[in-house]
């Protein structure tokens, strides 16, 4: 169900069903290079392991509690303390862990991974690869055999940069450019990194769903306000069960993001 | 057709969350700093950059066209593929976002055709395969479709190049003004250089021919991109995004016509890195 008018909007906006809070204070960061906001404290999730579709009960997500309807996100602050930034609020789908950036050939630890139980048709789905513990200083490239969004099976990414500088860090997540012209991922069966970084390591697959970017452009520990409808019309559907998290995009290093997001019903 | 009274916002609230078959599509793209197992080239400041051919999501990166004229539409590899509207609705853009590793902007277009294979050392009149032309299927009128020169493998250095072309009102024969391409930044992959037409024109139906002033030394790989630009987004500073609301802010919310191939340049304020990026574009049907 849809909302009806713009009084409708206003009125949601004003009074907001839920207000999520978060914030996340980051370590060393990578300048303009995806970082994971999701094993960070306050609220740091786990590592994970073996392969699992997290909800918002799973520790590490913002835990927003389900609408009864059709709930979304409606407006949204961020006070960056630090540089400027972006954060992007994503729906964290399925992840596991223990890869290695030493392995040699398709490795398939604790892979394929878990089934989707939200955005199941995986199109629009993102393959991230996160690193827990950084790997080695050997340039390599990484690749995945995955499933797409038409169930095609031994779809194999792009081969992208993984290890050495800025492709080996605590927190980076790399987004695998996909095979020919697919929109998305329902399942990775397995990831090659060659050749070896020469440190193991801990590294998993990420599968994801950005929601909303949320800017800093200034360090303004006042904060930005943003009004969804105002910031481009888009006001994203949450998921029944979503595990929002954050991935986030940097100037600096060791910036804490505060963050709240408005949550409305149709 | 359909209609958005943009006055009206609760219609705008009403067909953004999915009411009244506005069919509301979130389109988030990603560019990794790759073309194919290579890398990309190096931002020059104010030189614009395809960013076609580099890797990326929704999809693999395009490919150089080929010798054939192309027309390109949404199912051509590279673009960012979209829902086309249906019951004889239309599809309007009306906001998007980008964060780039460097500052610069974005420029969101319409990829109309495309042709590559052009040799950076023939100084005679070069033609497309088969004597054909480089037409686009949308905007056929040619009003503001430009044509950009691109280059899919580096030539060498400075010469100019003008192309032969059938302008907005139909009259053939036109022939640009000097373009200048070659030498450093530009003369790279992924240049995309645009070119200047005749006085009086405001765009092109159709190009014919190019010809060099001078051989560049470098064989390499050009050719020639049709566009219709959409939007700009600037990448204001590093890592933060810029949203540009289009429906209350400037230009303007955009028509997306069916099929269109939508794709991606950027330009840099700086010389250094190359487009690292990450964005959205958000439609609906009206």
């Amino acid at each position: 169900m849809a909302l009806a008018d713009y009084a409708t909007y206003r009125a949601r906006l004003k009074a907001p069903w839920q207000r999520v809070s978060n914030a996340k204070t980051m370590g060393v960061t990578v300048t303009g290079r995806l970082m994971s906001q999701w094993a960070l404290a306050a609220g740091a999730g786990a590592a994970p392991t073996t392969a699992v579709a997290p909800d918002r009960t799973t520790v590490g997500a913002l835990g927003q509690y389900d609408s009864a309807g059709i709930m979304r996100i409606l407006g949204a602050r961020v006070s960056p303390n630090g540089s400027q930034g972006t954060i992007y609020i994503c729906d964290r789908l399925s992840h596991q862990g223990g890869l290695s950036g030493t392995g040699a050939g398709a490795q398939t630890t604790n892979l394929p991974t878990a089934a989707l139980t939200r955005s199941t048709s995986g199109v629009g789905v993102m393959l991230g690869l996160e690193i827990y513990t950084a790997v080695g200083t050997t340039s390599a490239v990484a690749t995945a055999s995955y499933t797409n969004q038409s169930g095609t099976s031994g779809q194999v990414s792009i081969a992208t940069p993984f290890g050495n500088t800025n492709y080996r860090e605590v927190g980076r997540m790399f987004i695998l450019p996909l095979a020919g012209s697919d929109t998305g991922v329902q399942s990775v069966q397995s990831v090659t990194i060659n050749p070896s970084t020469l440190t193991a390591g801990n590294f998993g697959v990420t599968l994801f769903r950005p929601l909303f970017p949320l800017p800093a452009c200034l360090n303004q520990d006042t904060g930005y306000l943003y009004d969804l409808l105002n910031s481009g019309a888009l006001l994203p559907l949450v998921d029944a069960g979503a595990c929002l998290f954050g991935l986030s995009l940097h100037s600096g290093s060791n910036q804490t993001y505060i963050h709240d997001l408005l949550l409305g019903e149709d | 057709m359909g209609s958005l009274n943009a006055a009206a916002l609760d219609d705008v609230v009403n067909k953004i969350t999915g009411g009244n078959n506005g069919n509301p599509e979130t389109l988030w793209w990603f560019k990794d700093d790759r073309v194919g197992a290579g890398t990309p080239a190096t931002a020059v400041l104010g030189r614009m950059i395809s960013l076609w051919t580099q890797n990326g999501f929704p999809g693999s990166s395009g490919a150089a066209p080929g010798t054939t004229p192309r027309q390109c539409t949404s199912a051509t590899q590279g673009a960012i593929p979209f829902t086309n509207p249906g019951g004889g609705r239309d599809k309007y853009l009306l906001g998007l976002s980008g964060a780039s590793v460097a500052q610069g902007a974005f420029f969101l277009y319409d990829r109309l055709a495309d042709v590559s294979g052009l040799d950076a050392t023939n100084v005679g009149v070069q033609q497309f395969a088969g004597g054909a032309s480089l037409t686009p299927p949308r905007y056929t009128s040619g009003r503001y479709v430009v044509p950009f020169l691109e280059i899919y493998n580096t030539v060498g250095s400075t010469t100019t190049m003008q192309i032969s072309y059938t302008n907005d009102q139909g009259v053939s024969g036109r022939v640009s003004t000097p373009t200048r391409f070659g030498a450093a930044g530009q003369s790279e992959i992924q240049r995309m250089l645009p070119i200047g037409l005749a006085a009086g024109d405001f765009g092109v139906q159709s190009v014919q021919s190019c010809q060099l002033a001078s051989s560049t030394g470098t064989v390499g790989d050009f050719g020639f991109t049709l566009a219709r630009v959409l939007a700009i987004m600037p990448a204001l500073t590093i890592g933060a995004a810029t949203i540009r609301d289009l429906l209350t802010y400037l230009t303007s919310i955009v028509k997306i016509e069916t099929s269109a191939c939508l794709a991606l340049a950027w330009t840099s304020t700086v010389t250094a890195g190359n487009a690292h990026a990450f964005g959205h574009l958000q439609t609906v049907e009206v």
